[in-house]
């Protein structure tokens, strides 16, 4: 936390960060399209 | 990726689990805890799920031969769908026919995407429509008897 | 076990530099005795949580192995880093529950359990398990796309999964390296599955007691191999031997 990143592990940082929001966005993205055809095509009812 | 510590670095260090550099400390430290919560949860949900599902469908009133015999009855919309126990044979995955086989009575609009129609089964709603259903029954046959 | 020598540590370890040969020997003696320990605890531990119906046993147990996993990093013995036990049998763990799971819908899909059961949480959570059940002729759910998932997880990623978590845990190199390529296997298993749902989106949630949500707030803690990814990746390598 108090080293100096050296460009390896900032870039490696950085591509993880990067993958954690792909997925996690894409999950979520997943989630609201069905959550939302949920209500539109009745399947609460 | 060895680590190249400076005399002001090693204090840090010392609080550090082998093979966790300072660079990724925090990353490592917020890991390990949504990795606990994902262990709570995973035995919370798994050890609950039976229990919960059982008493939803109607057990213990229903033993779970009843039950397997209502779900069937929901799911080929036919009462006088029945759920063979000891399962045939001759049945999936042993070979033979489909349980879908030769009925017509399901809900179901195929297609590319097919559609089921089926209705959510409500709390315990498994013990009522089985003791409806053995009204009806015995009113028909007590008309049926005069 | 090829570990880099906590020098100074909790300042703990007692090496006499002139019967330094001695000490390590005898803490190295120790630390194989501590980890065995912890280890007894985690494996059953893990043994019965895998059962998923007797997980409330599982959980103490394993919460007890990792207890004595983190007072013997205290007491300065070599023992595995937390994170390195905490993935690896989670890991297990996530691969031993599906492919019990998934074994059942594909091989004893007749049975009374599994036709009260999983068509039960079918109609809570996921149509795709209630209608139609057996209908294929190797019965198990009918919906579409399933089976494929089915085979490929059980016969293939989950055991390169479990095999790599256990030489993980072994602190070996090799474990290392296949749980990163078996956990990004689970990144690919995560988005094939999700979109084939999705494409399939009537027939696994109109129907169910809880729409979207009741399959979503159930399987959203086997991102497991998610949380895995980045540690995988900023771990230094050079904790696990050749």
């Amino acid at each position: 936390m108090n080293a100096p990143l050296n460009k390896q592990d900032r870039d490696r940082k950085r591509a993880l960060i990067v993958l954690q929001l792909t997925i996690y966005g894409f999950l979520l993205s997943m989630f609201i399209l069905q959550l939302v055809w949920s209500f539109q095509r009745g399947w609460w009812n | 990726m060895s680590k190249n510590t400076t005399a002001a670095d090693s204090e840090v260090d010392q609080e550090l689990p082998p093979g966790t550099t300072p660079a990724f400390a925090r990353m490592h430290k917020w890991l390990k805890r949504f990795i606990i919560v994902c262990l709570f949860g995973l035995v919370i949900e798994g050890a609950f799920t039976v229990p919960v599902l059982a008493v939803w469908y109607g057990a213990p009133t229903l033993s779970l031969t009843e039950i397997c015999d209502e779900f069937m009855k929901v799911r080929w919309n036919d009462e006088k769908a029945e759920c063979k126990y000891p399962h045939p044979i001759d049945g999936p995955p042993f070979g033979g026919p489909g349980e879908g086989t030769g009925r017509t009575t399901a809900k179901t609009e195929w297609g590319v995407q097919p559609k089921s129609n089926l209705d959510r089964i409500g709390f315990r709603e498994l013990v009522r429509n089985k003791e409806e259903r053995e009204a009806r029954e015995k009113a028909k046959a007590q008309a049926g008897a005069k | 076990m090829a570990f880099t020598d906590k020098t100074g540590g909790s300042g703990r370890v007692m090496t006499n530099p002139t019967s330094g040969g001695l000490s390590y020997d005898q803490h190295e003696e120790d630390s194989k005795i501590a980890q065995r320990q912890a280890d007894k605890w985690l494996i059953t531990g893990t043994a019965f949580m895998g059962t998923l119906v007797f997980g409330f046993i599982g959980l103490p147990i394993f919460l007890r192995g990792l207890y004595l996993q983190r007072k013997a990093t205290q007491d300065g013995m070599s023992v595995r880093p937390i994170m390195v036990t905490l993935i690896g049998y989670l890991v297990i763990l996530d691969a031993f529950i599906n492919s019990i799971g998934w074994g059942l819908d594909l091989m004893a899909n007749h049975s009374l359990l599994n036709r009260v059961f999983f068509t039960a949480w079918g109609n809570y959570a996921d149509n795709g398990y209630f209608w139609e059940y057996n209908s294929l002729f190797i019965g198990g759910t009918s919906a579409p796309g399933e089976k494929g998932w089915e085979i490929a997880c059980i016969f293939v990623v989950f055991p390169m999964r479990i095999a790599a978590g256990i030489a993980f845990l072994q602190m070996k190199r090799w474990g290392h390296q296949w749980l990163i390529v078996t956990c990004w296997m689970g990144v690919v298993i995560w988005v094939g599955y999700v979109v084939n749902i999705t494409m399939y989106a009537d027939i696994r949630f109109d129907g169910t007691i809880l729409p979207v949500v009741g399959w979503w707030a159930f399987d959203i803690f086997y991102i497991t191999p998610f949380l895995a990814i980045p540690y995988l990746h900023t771990v230094n390598r050079e904790i696990f031997a050749d």
